[in-house]
């Protein structure tokens, strides 16, 4: 390596680590503010080392029923993302394979996706006080279901077009049915994209704010909802929502951890082409 | 009983008309190559032998079975497709297996099997590598080893070679030819290139714009092309554009020659020279009577290892001379020579009827 490209190597490093940090220092300090008493949390100036404590943790859970929501926010996003992928693959599918509906309809399904959510929250709720489904699990899963699946099927729809038909049609002139070739050959193959698209449709459901705060209540509130209620009235109580984050946070963290795992999967089946 | 019928296949996509009247026999054990210019419909024809297109008209037997509306998964062929199309999740043996797999043959009758044809195609040793850690080749060979592995009737091959560089593709046309023979299947292949069509195949359909142009054997597409697409397309000609005179005399500029096969009687024509009916000599003494005479200049001179090529330029036009490497004089460019060639040789066609 020459001189001036290993001096390039070192800026362009201390430019990335800064950045970096810029991203992760407020992350990095809630999850040390969530260790922190109430007292440690709001001294001015902070200080850096004390003595760790998870009595927020166990206080957000219990006083404030964070178990409930994490039981929430776990049934929604499951439920969603397990009914949604099996019908986003097959449409997907549908839409790569037999071009159904034609490009139109194609758009359309996108094109759902172009409305602004905060436009339909309200008729929607006004809708599911009709069919009392405001402050259900199910009524939240319902609206979830809807607003992701155009946009699944339009990611799995771009992943079936890049497997060739050939490989479907070698496994018909074997002798494989259509379903045994989508079974033994097409689903194997597009897995990864299935389970990347799965854990993006968990995420999505997961972080959801808007949908949840207005059609969901005390009981079914989900883990976002949840957060927003710590700022009281008598202020934030920053130790405890500090906690509610952290925990928050960490199963998307461990699926992003997968879903980059199966996306280099993914793309090292590349030499199908 | 005939291996292969289709009779007056029609197909269209939208409006494109991708084959137009398409009728074939073809006999238990023979070679037949589709040969004609990317675009002109020989995949076509090729998919809906194997049940993948429907036709909008016409009829396909296969061993006297009306097959038109059978799925390709219940017809009894195998079919090698030009990206090879090898299932990327699964071993070169388990690629292999993949359709004895799938009617649940006994696993050491399977393993007995992927092994003989892992010999056949020469791959053993290979059985547990995955499609991406294979050559071109290789691939391939597997994916001819997969085709076969159901003992089909009618094997199909979509420009198996196309993919493929020069070397490899030379030593796999031989051994598919060999194998072919061995195995005596049925076999329709397709391709652009008429030197594999030629060196593979026992007869060859010439297409152009989903349109039949000419069946026969490669020496007979070859010596007596039907028209001057099949002419220009199989082997390479000079096209010399004149008239004809009583279906005797053909006159190119002021030149007169005498020829015995025209399609024209009278009126303006096109005479294809093959260049390995051209002889060249430098002293008039020397041409046999009764030749036709054309007085010319090399322009370039090209050596093609068995044999060598002659640019010649007479009156404005380049004609191609080969001969054999052996039987070179060592002419030059710039020097003066005379061609030469029999009444027998050329073919002249109506005019009307375009090169491309
Ligand atoms: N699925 C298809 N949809 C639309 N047009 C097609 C399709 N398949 C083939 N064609 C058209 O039909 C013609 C013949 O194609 P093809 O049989 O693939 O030719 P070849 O194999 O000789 O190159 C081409 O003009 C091609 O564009
Ligand atoms: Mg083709």
């Amino acid at each position: 390596m020459r001189k001036s490209e290993k001096r390039w190597n070192i800026i362009a490093h201390i430019i990335l680590i800064v950045f970096s940090f810029i991203i992760l220092a407020p992350i990095l300090w809630t999850i040390r503010t969530s260790f922190a008493t109430d007292v440690i949390a709001y001294e001015i100036p902070p200080r850096f080392f004390f003595k760790p404590t998870i009595k927020n943790y166990i206080n957000i859970l219990v006083e404030n029923n964070f178990i409930r929501h994490f039981k929430n926010s776990f049934v929604v996003s499951l439920s969603s993302t397990l009914i949604s992928i099996p019908i986003a693959s097959l449409a997907g599918y549908a839409f790569a394979r037999y071009n159904t509906g034609g490009e139109r309809l194609k758009f359309t399904v996108i094109a759902t996706q172009m409305l602004p959510p905060i436009v339909l929250v309200i008729p929607l709720f006004a809708i599911y006080m009709k069919f009392h489904l405001v402050n259900t699990l199910h009524g939240l899963t319902i609206s979830y279901l809807a607003f992701n699946l155009p946009f699944l099927i339009w990611i799995l729809m771009g992943f079936f077009e890049g497997i060739p038909k050939e490989l479907e049609e070698a496994a018909l002139i074997d002798g494989a049915t259509p379903l045994k070739a989508f079974l033994k050959i097409v689903f194997p193959i597009s897995a990864p994209g299935i389970m990347a698209a799965a854990v993006l449709s968990f995420i999505m459901c997961w972080n959801e704010f808007l949908f949840a705060l207005v059609l969901t209540g005390a009981s079914s509130a989900t883990i976002p909802v949840a957060l927003a209620a710590l700022q009281t009235q008598r202020g934030v109580l920053i130790g405890k929502l500090s906690a509610g984050v952290v925990m928050a946070i960490a199963p998307i963290v461990i699926l992003s951890l997968f879903i980059q795992k199966y996306l280099v999967k993914g793309l090292s089946f590349g030499a199908i082409k | 009983m005939k291996a292969l019928v289709v009779k007056d296949l029609h197909k269209s996509f939208g409006n494109v008309r991708a084959v137009v009247g398409f009728t074939l026999e073809m006999e238990e054990g023979e070679f037949v190559t589709l040969l004609g210019p990317s675009g002109c419909g020989k995949t076509t024809v090729l998919r809906t032998v194997a049940g993948f297109e429907k036709a909008d008209k016409g009829e396909i037997y296969i061993f006297g079975k009306l097959s038109n509306d059978i799925p390709p998964e219940k017809r009894d062929v195998g079919m090698v497709f030009q990206n090879y199309a090898l299932f990327p999740n699964m071993t070169v043996a388990q690629n292999i297996a993949f359709s004895m797999m799938i009617r649940k043959e006994p696993q050491d009758k399977i393993k007995k099997r992927v092994g003989e044809l892992l010999e056949l195609v020469q791959l053993s040793g290979l059985e547990n590598r995955y499609p991406h850690q294979l050559s071109g080749g290789q691939m391939q060979r597997v994916a001819l080893a997969r085709a076969l592995a159901k003992n089909p009737k009618i094997l199909l091959l979509d420009e198996p070679l196309s993919a493929l560089d020069a070397k490899v593709r030379q030593q796999l046309r031989g051994e598919i030819r060999k194998l072919q023979m061995k195995l005596g299947i049925t076999t329709l292949f397709v391709t652009h290139d008429q030197e594999e069509a030629l060196t593979m195949s026992d007869r060859i359909v010439v297409m152009k714009d989903g349109v039949i142009q000419q069946i026969g054997s490669p020496r007979q597409i070859y010596d007596d092309p039907i028209n001057p697409f099949v002419a220009h397309f199989v082997g390479t000609s000079s096209f010399l554009e004149g008239e004809m005179l009583d279906g005797k005399i053909f006159i190119w500029k002021d030149e007169r020659f005498e020829v015995r096969k025209s399609k024209v009687k009278n009126g303006k024509a096109l005479m294809v020279l093959r260049p390995t009916h051209l002889k060249m000599v430098k002293d008039e003494e020397n041409v046999p009577d009764g030749s036709n005479v054309m007085k010319g200049r090399v322009s370039l001179v090209t050596f093609l290892g068995s044999v060598v090529r002659v640019h010649v330029m007479i009156k404005e036009e380049e004609i191609l001379v080969e001969m054999p490497s052996e039987d070179f004089w060592g002419f030059k460019e710039g020097d003066e020579v005379i061609v030469y060639f029999s009444p027998d040789f050329p073919l002249v066609f109506p005019k009307e009827q375009n090169i491309q």
